[in-house]
């Protein structure tokens, strides 16, 4: 009798504590709130991208990274983690850094800084050093800077770089 | 003595059973507000209005029953953390203080290590150079001022100073995004100050481990 009730008890606990909701699944996943740009502006979004449509004068993105207690850029894959995917008319048209801003204080760190070397459809692979040695209440997120469009020599823009996205693999 | 098998298998599955209806009466009631089963009065009727409160429907329990369902929470969510199953931790001040003095230590820790680290002669002085003239480029069009900047064997740092907190609040990012001629990893933390308008001082620290092993 003792050894049944045991079992009956064992196996309903187990049952609850698999199925009860908030213990089973429960996880946090943090974005950066930048992410929150303007939609159909072609400086921030348009024809899925994002482009420098000026004519001088980089301009900076910063573009948030998903993170959870599953999945935290902490525990990316050991080799090119970060994939930047876009298109450049000049070799520097683009840079990028990965970086994580800290969330209870001020400051934060990034890797190093990448910039393309070939023009055309092209992926930037930045060091994932600042997220792979980040806590997980680290808020990570991408630096792009796009150098301004090529003239077509009345005032428009002939060439563009741009971004259209950028994949994270993790283990 | 050997057992039956249904000895085992029956209570097992009642149990499963069990859990499930647990489960799904849990998930059922665990969303709605507690039933208001009666009025309570706020002084005499003459005085001021009825004023309807909430009335739990479960029995008061008592404070060491309380305390023993808190330490069971606690036990099954400290289980389901460790198997990888759990819920996020929870976002309390004292967690918010703990990541916050976690993050000032670690910065700390990466000072430390660089100031205990030997200068190679044949790298630390000539990268030096190279960050100090970075970051007095970058000083020109900002307000701080470049205190020191020295690197040893696979790293550096370079101390600056702003006439006060909120400046260097907001042109710290310039440190982090700048492209540096030494591109290493670089990572700065700004403790709040104990006086905001007195000059401030902080500390980037460049890991260069990566950089140098290309050929730097």
């Amino acid at each position: 009798m003792i050894r049944s009730i045991s079992v009956f008890s064992l196996a309903a606990a187990v049952t609850v504590f698999a199925l009860a909701p908030g213990l089973a699944h429960g996880y946090r996943r943090s974005q950066a709130a930048f992410t929150c740009a303007p939609y159909n502006s072609d400086d921030q979004w348009g024809s899925y991208a994002i482009s420098n449509n000026a004519l001088s004068g980089t301009k900076v993105y910063a573009c948030g990274v998903d993170s959870d207690s599953q999945h935290h850029p902490n525990n990316v894959v050991s080799t090119q983690p970060i994939a930047i995917r876009g298109s450049a008319y000049m070799a520097e048209g683009i840079y990028a850094q990965a970086c994580v801003s800290y969330s209870s204080i001020v400051g934060g760190a990034c890797g190093g800084v990448t910039a393309n070397l070939t023009v055309g459809s092209l992926t930037l692979f930045p060091s994932a050093s600042a997220w792979t040695s980040a806590s997980s209440s680290d808020i990570p997120h991408l630096i792009v800077a796009l150098a301004g469009c090529r003239s077509n020599g009345t005032g428009s823009c002939l060439a563009w770089n741009l971004v259209r996205g950028y994949h994270v693999d993790y283990n | 003595m050997a057992t039956p098998k249904s000895s085992i298998i029956v209570p097992a599955l009642a149990g499963v059973v069990a859990g499930i209806a647990s489960s799904i009466i849990f998930s059922a009631t665990a969303g709605k507000p507690p039933a208001v089963v009666a009025p309570a009065h706020a002084g005499s009727a003459a005085q001021s209005p009825t004023v309807y409160a909430p009335v739990f429907v479960s029995p008061p329990a008592s404070a060491e029953h309380v305390e023993e369902l808190r330490t069971r929470v606690r036990e099954l969510e400290a289980h389901a953390r460790a198997t990888g199953n759990g819920p996020a931790p929870p976002q309390d001040p004292v967690a918010f203080e703990e990541q916050k003095l976690a993050t000032i230590q670690r910065h700390e820790a990466l000072v430390k290590a660089h100031r205990e680290q030997p200068v190679d002669p044949a790298w630390g002085p000539a990268t030096s150079t190279l960050v100090r003239q970075d970051l007095e480029t970058l000083a020109g069009s900002s307000s701080f001022k470049v205190v020191e900047a020295e690197c040893k064997t696979t790293s550096c740092a370079g101390t600056l100073e702003w006439p006060n907190f909120g400046a260097a609040a907001s042109e710290w990012r310039k440190v982090l995004h700048a492209g540096f001629q030494a591109n290493c990893s670089r990572e700065v933390t700004l403790p709040d100050p104990a006086d905001e308008t007195a000059p401030y001082r902080a500390t980037i620290v460049l890991d260069c481990d990566s950089w140098r092993a290309e050929g730097h």
